[in-house]
């Protein structure tokens, strides 16, 4: 991958379509150092995310200290369990360097009550942490990611923007 | 911005609109013959209209009407917003029986939906005042000027002539440039014209080409135009390890094929920079580039056209069709040799599953 695995970066494992969409519209954000962030190509479903990460991300993340996971999947309004599920499934030791992030159900839903597509929702969610505010984060399809979105801005933006 | 490009009659292209309104990026893909050179083609004719040639002759060819009837008008229609303004360029051509080349049969520029000129066969109008006449295999564009502070024609003459139409060679691209130059050929062999040319035109291009290309190659160090015979330059790069150490120079015809398209996006990123608005169609971007860089070098292409450029790619590659979006995909089809090419945005179009899955299975392209 383009990312430099000894350096800090992040790897992002969109579940479908809609969340790759999402990642593409982050990425556009001015203040992002491309060769920080990679997006993988979509995992097929949360499971397939959950799959994929546990084959292949555990070990990156094991192997390279400095690399973070972001995964994006859809909640599809089970968020507790899942995202439950997901951190029994993430060595303990790892956890502060993996995010799961997602709309509450799905990124359809969220498109339409916003009204926009799903890059602008991306680079509007990154421009929020860029500056560090949270407006289209505090939709109610998305508050509930507040945990991931506080961590996220400790770690995650100090990688991938150039503040 | 090109807002829409219309073309009629020419190639595969029948009657295609191209909406392209708000879209600083888009990708067109579709299966090999729907029509993604044609448009290229048609772009050429445009560039090539705008960058000063004066005779149809030297554009269109019989071959270049739809299914060779040259007994029907071809038609090219182009809205591009520029400098805040609405341009539109139409320009027809017609074959009357036993003539050698083709004719111009109308001609028209608007800003913001106010006429510059318009013509027909011959006869040009001014406005809405003077009149005078042209050879009808001549282009009125190139040889009409509008006189300061208004020069709405020579900005647009500077638009079509600034559009980058790219299919790199990068065997072609040597680093030996005998003269500055601005526009930049499709095999891109005279990359390294180009390249001295903005440096001497805006030298502070050189900040953002630098920044571009350490994005891409974050070895690289410096790149110098060293002289070689009388007016020739010859590009030489230079890598360097961490804090400066182990620093090699090399000519830049020594770069590999990846690393050379490395260059033309990082020339394109400090065009726009310098305050060119650069339109670029980059016939397959992803070729020469190991699959770990694409959607890198794609992101970046995308990202840089936001800030006034506009980027078209045309692929096939899964890594350069997922870096873009349904609303900025448009998907080319075409049922046979005997049908025409139509346009739809991917956001228009159904397809159950991976995108990439779908697309091998001709769910989307078909």
């Amino acid at each position: 991958m383009s990312v430099n695995r000894y350096q800090p970066h992040v790897l992002v494992i969109p579940e479908d379509r809609a969340d790759e969409q999402i990642a593409n519209g982050f990425i556009q954000h001015d203040r992002i150092q491309i060769r920080r962030i990679q997006i993988l190509p979509c995992a097929n479903g949360w499971p397939g995310v959950l799959e994929k990460f546990k084959v292949e991300y555990v070990r990156h993340l094991c192997m390279y200290p400095q690399a973070q996971v972001i995964l994006l999947i859809d909640f599809d309004r089970q968020y507790k369990s899942r995202r439950q599920m997901f951190e029994d499934e993430t060595p303990v030791d790892l956890r502060e360097r993996v995010y799961v992030i997602g709309a509450s159900d799905n990124p359809e839903s969220l498109r339409d009550a916003l009204g926009t597509n799903f890059e602008s929702i991306g680079l509007a969610l990154a421009d929020e942490c860029y500056r560090r505010i949270s407006a289209m984060w505090a939709h109610k399809d998305l508050k509930h990611n507040e945990p991931d979105r506080l961590r996220l801005l400790e770690s995650v933006r100090s990688t991938v923007f150039l503040l | 911005m090109i807002e829409r490009l219309y073309v009629q009659n020419f190639r595969c292209l029948e009657s295609l609109t191209l909406d392209l309104s708000d879209c600083s990026s888009a990708l067109l893909v579709g299966r090999n013959g729907t029509g993604k050179s044609a448009i290229r083609s048609a772009m050429a004719v445009l560039q090539r209209i705008g960058r000063g040639s004066s005779r149809v002759g030297q554009l269109i060819s019989p071959s270049d009407f739809s299914f060779n009837r040259i007994d029907r008008p071809m038609r090219f229609e182009l809205e591009a917003t520029v400098a805040g303004k609405r341009y539109q360029y139409d320009i027809s051509f017609e074959w009357p029986d036993h003539f050698r080349e083709a004719r111009i049969l109308d001609e028209k520029v608007s800003v913001d939906g106010i006429n510059v000129f318009a013509r027909h066969h011959s006869q040009v109008r001014l406005g809405s005042e003077a009149e005078f006449g042209l050879d009808w295999h001549v282009f009125a564009l190139p040889v009409i000027n509008d006189s300061p502070p208004t020069r709405s024609l020579q900005q647009l003459k500077d638009y079509l002539a600034s559009i980058v139409l790219l299919t790199p060679i990068p065997r072609q691209m040597n680093g030996f440039s005998s003269q500055p130059s601005v526009e930049l050929v499709e095999d891109a062999s005279n990359f390294a014209s180009c390249l001295r040319a903005l440096f001497e035109k805006k030298p502070a291009a050189y900040g953002a080409f630098d920044e571009a290309i350490r994005e891409l190659i974050p070895d690289f160090e410096a790149i110098e135009n060293v002289e070689r015979g009388k007016d020739g330059r010859q590009l030489m790069v230079t890598f360097g390890g961490p804090g400066g150490e182990n620093s090699f120079t090399i000519e830049f015809d020594a770069l590999s094929d990846g690393e050379k398209c490395f260059f033309i996006a990082a020339y394109l990123q400090a065009s726009i920079a310098a305050g060119f608005p650069v339109v670029c169609m980059w016939d397959e971007p992803d070729n020469h580039l190991s699959m770990s860089e694409i959607g890198h070098l794609i992101a970046t292409l995308r990202r840089s056209s936001r800030r006034g450029g506009q980027f078209i790619a045309t692929s096939h590659h899964p890594e350069t069709v997922r870096r873009f979006s349904d609303e900025n995909t448009i998907v080319l089809t075409r049922r046979s040799h005997l049908d025409p090419t139509i346009p739809k945005l991917l956001s228009d179009i159904c397809y159950e599953g991976d995108l990439v899955d779908a697309m091998i299975r001709d769910e989307v392209v078909g």
